[in-house]
């Protein structure tokens, strides 16, 4: 082997080794900067969801409140206007009843007077139910066991009730609680086919309130159920805005626990 | 230190060098020792056949016969384990497999001969293994946004391959020559060049096995 064919020899391994290796750190390299850039562009798109849920949280809790508003006028009209109608109804049938009249005119007098009581207490009930504003002065305590014991009237459930809160919470607080029981309870009846369900609301330390909503129902797959149902997506836009947390645990056959914490401040 | 005295030492070295990778392998759950058995398995084999090189060596004795189970070895559990990492079908890679040990053999008996290097194996299984390390690469463009590169074990030991790959290539191309008496100057020990690829890649081996470990 001559000098000048070992000289090209040399060269050729220098230049393609280097050139090979170049080429490999430039794969690596390309491959190492290819993933940093798509990873950025990931976190990009998770932030802008992220922003997005919390708008579309943000807006479905706006609709619930001018729902809340409607309600609450429609409670006031109904307790004010039709409430006082019935109650002059109620004054005349009264007075129907107590002039001399021939006994079948009396008895309905008696008749309309007892429909009058009957739908006035009806138009009350109403009226409380859609109002939850009511809840500021009354606690959240005495609403929900009465809400448990209308549920255990209409329904077969079986419900077991814990309140513990200490003295009023803030009025909006209030409602907004109300309103989740009513609406865990509205899914329990709808898809759990349940037939017990234990309900615990707590106050902790005056820091947060502890809800705990659990049902003995035939359960879900949380990995393949889409969380974007109407019910749930309305009880977390609740939480949401009060900066409280949700946990839902679920296995098919297995019931359903619901957690919430809130914080009171 | 003259060149020549560099190039054996970094030459022993290199033969030491994959005892490193084997070790950390060792210290593996037994989780990462399955992922990595075919990887272990070729440290292994590697770094006792490299052993019996210095052995035989140190006693004056000739090595090149080694050299050639060394390659059989090396092609066939590389082989083996980007099989198994490009899942490739079973038949497809029983195939390529038996197609490149009958040429290995085939160079070994009909072409260069037990008695000299077969620089043309070691070529042809190189070019093979980079042609299987860059797929595993394209394959991972496709998924690649789900893992963070930097830490997953398959991605640095495959680096570490690579960069082992095209460092030795041309030795190997070249070998004959570089491993014979008439050459001179630095291409009498351009050998070195494939001894530092060798040398570097047991630190990266290491590491990925290292990040298996610890992810």
């Amino acid at each position: 082997m001559d000098g000048e064919a070992q000289l090209n020899d040399l060269i050729t391994l220098i230049l393609g080794t280097t050139s090979l290796i170049v080429m490999s750190m430039a794969i690596i390299f390309f491959m190492l900067l290819f993933q940093k850039r798509l990873a950025k562009k990931q976190q990009a798109f998770r932030e802008i969801e992220s922003l997005l849920k919390k708008q579309e949280l943000k807006t479905t809790y706006s609709l619930m409140e001018g729902r809340e508003q409607e309600r609450k006028i429609i409670a006031e009209d109904l307790h004010d206007s039709l409430g006082s109608i019935l109650s002059t109804l109620r004054m005349y049938s009264d007075l129907l009843a107590e002039k001399e009249l021939n006994p079948e005119t009396k008895e309905l007098a008696a008749k309309i007077s007892a429909l009058t009581d009957q739908t006035a207490q009806e138009t009350r009930r109403l009226s409380h139910q859609l109002d939850a504003g009511a809840l500021k002065h009354t606690g959240i305590k005495e609403p929900v066991t009465q809400l448990c014991l209308a549920i255990e009237e209409a329904s077969k459930l079986k419900i077991k009730t814990t309140i513990d809160v200490e003295g009023n919470l803030n009025g909006e607080l209030s409602i907004n609680l109300y309103r989740m029981v009513q609406e865990l309870f509205t899914n329990t009846m709808k898809h759990a086919r349940a037939t017990e369900v234990r309900l615990e609301i707590t106050q902790i330390n005056n820091e947060y309130i502890s809800l705990i909503f659990e049902d003995n129902g035939v359960g879900f797959d949380i990995g393949q159920k889409k969380t974007s149902g109407i019910g749930l997506t309305n009880l977390l836009a609740r939480v949401e805005r009060f900066h409280g947390n949700m946990t839902v645990d679920s296995k098919p056959g297995h019931g359903t626990t619901t957690i919430i914490e809130i914080p009171i401040s | 230190m003259s060149l020549k005295d560099w190039n054996i030492l970094l030459s022993q070295l290199s033969d030491l060098s994959d005892w490193l990778p084997l070790l950390v392998f060792l210290t593996l759950p037994s989780k990462g020792r399955k992922k990595y058995a075919v990887l272990g398995v070729y440290l292994l084999i590697n770094s006792v056949l490299k052993m019996i090189t210095l052995i035989l060596a140190a006693r004056s004795l000739h090595t090149i016969i080694v050299y050639h189970f060394l390659s059989v070895i090396e092609i066939s559990t590389l082989f083996i384990f980007y099989s198994k990492i490009l899942d490739l079908k079973k038949i497809l890679s029983s195939v390529c497999l038996i197609l490149i040990l009958t040429i290995n053999f085939s160079n070994t008996i009909f072409f260069q001969g037990i008695q000299y290097f077969n620089s043309n194996a070691w070529a042809f299984n190189t070019i093979i293994l980079l042609v299987l390390n860059v797929l595993y690469f394209y394959e991972l463009i496709s998924k690649v946004e789900n893992i963070i590169l930097s830490r997953t074990s398959l991605f640095i030991i495959n680096a570490g391959l690579l960069i082992y790959f095209s460092g030795s290539f041309f030795t190997y191309i070249l070998a004959i020559d570089i491993l014979s008496q008439e050459a001179k100057g630095f291409f009498h020990n351009a050998w070195i060049i494939r001894s530092v690829a060798d040398i570097v890649k047991c630190p990266i081996l290491c590491y990925g096995l290292w990040m298996e470990k610890h992810n």
